[in-house]
């Protein structure tokens, strides 16, 4: 499928030809394109920080969320304070 | 179940997701229906229907007064208490593998390069015929450890917690099925058309839809799961 998409989007060939309206669009095709968009924006993440393919496949849209966030966004940097206090030792 | 296969899904099917069939009433008399997979819009509507009508049963199923309690909750006050933990256990199976579902991890067989030689690519495919049973095994030893662990923590409670806990595996058992029935009939309703265009819903109403005799609803439904393909193919 996923091949058939890409040849669809470079031929700007439609993937189904009797499909008139968007809200005619049945919903597996709908999950498959959504899917496979999904997957093009994280193949674009560098090859170590990409999800696992089981997070992809069987993980819910928070675990790869949280993949992301875990992997891929900066944390804020955090404040350190240091207390010096009177007595050494 | 899980597969690193790719390749035997027939993607044909997906682009099937239109039909005719004939309804068949009791007196043998037929009618052509078009019947078409729903789209998004029409799914989430369906799921909305079903969540307000499980909820609807849940509220009957709780109140000790209703008909539906009466009728649906099977009285297990005599029951001796081992055989009551085995029935809980027996319903909250499915609870039991959603939970270790995370924990099984199989590696899945790495694809051999460009320039492998025939030998390899078999080997491969061997590896990924034989990946479904290797998983189904350390999943079935996952669940079996989660049943005992449930077992044991089971027995430690008393019989007037085990009852109640009883009724809400059976209540939510009940409002699960419910929802799933309610789910497909949303979608059928909304999927089935008198004319070829798809244009005009056999259907005037969802009422009408449920209002089909049985074995009716049953040939819809039936024609409308074969439409769709399954969440496991289309993550293929």
């Amino acid at each position: 499928m996923s091949s058939l998409w890409d040849i669809s989007k470079a031929l700007r060939v439609p993937l189904d030809n009797s499909i008139r309206t968007l809200s005619e669009i049945p919903y597996t095709v709908s999950y498959v394109i959504r899917k496979l968009r999904q997957i093009d924006n994280l193949m674009e993440l560098p090859k170590d920080k990409r999800p696992p393919s089981r997070i992809i496949w069987e993980g819910t849209s928070e675990d790869i969320e949280e993949w992301i966030d875990r992997v891929v966004r900066k944390k804020e940097p955090q404040d350190v304070s240091l207390i010096i206090g009177d007595i050494e030792g | 179940m899980i597969t690193p296969e790719k390749n035997e899904v027939d993607i044909s099917k997906l682009f099937q997701w239109r039909a005719s069939t004939e309804l068949e009433t009791k007196e043998g008399e037929k009618t052509t229906v078009f019947v078409r997979v729903v789209g998004d819009a029409e799914i989430n509507q369906s799921r909305v229907k079903a969540l307000r009508a499980s909820a609807e049963l849940r509220n009957k199923l709780r109140d000790p007064n209703s008909d539906e309690r009466i009728a649906y909750i099977p009285s297990v006050h005599a029951l001796e208490k081992e055989n009551l933990i085995e029935m809980m256990l027996t319903l909250n199976m499915r609870e039991y593998a959603d939970r270790v579902r995370d924990s099984v991890i199989v590696k899945e067989p790495k694809e051999p390069g460009s320039n492998a030689t025939t030998e390899q690519l078999e080997k491969y495919q061997k590896e990924v015929d034989d990946y479904p049973d290797k998983r189904l095994e350390k999943f079935k030893e996952a669940i079996e450890k989660e049943t005992d662990k449930e077992r044991k923590l089971l027995n430690k409670k008393g019989i007037d917690i085990l009852l109640k806990e009883y009724e809400e595996v059976v209540i939510s058992q009940f409002c699960e099925a419910e929802l799933n029935r309610v789910f497909l009939g949303w979608c059928v309703y909304f999927g089935t058309f008198a004319t070829e265009d798809y244009n005009v819903r056999v259907f005037k109403s969802y009422d009408e839809y449920e209002n089909l005799p049985a074995y009716a609803k049953t040939q819809l439904t039936d024609f409308y799961n074969k439409l769709q393909l399954g969440l496991v193919d289309l993550k293929k």
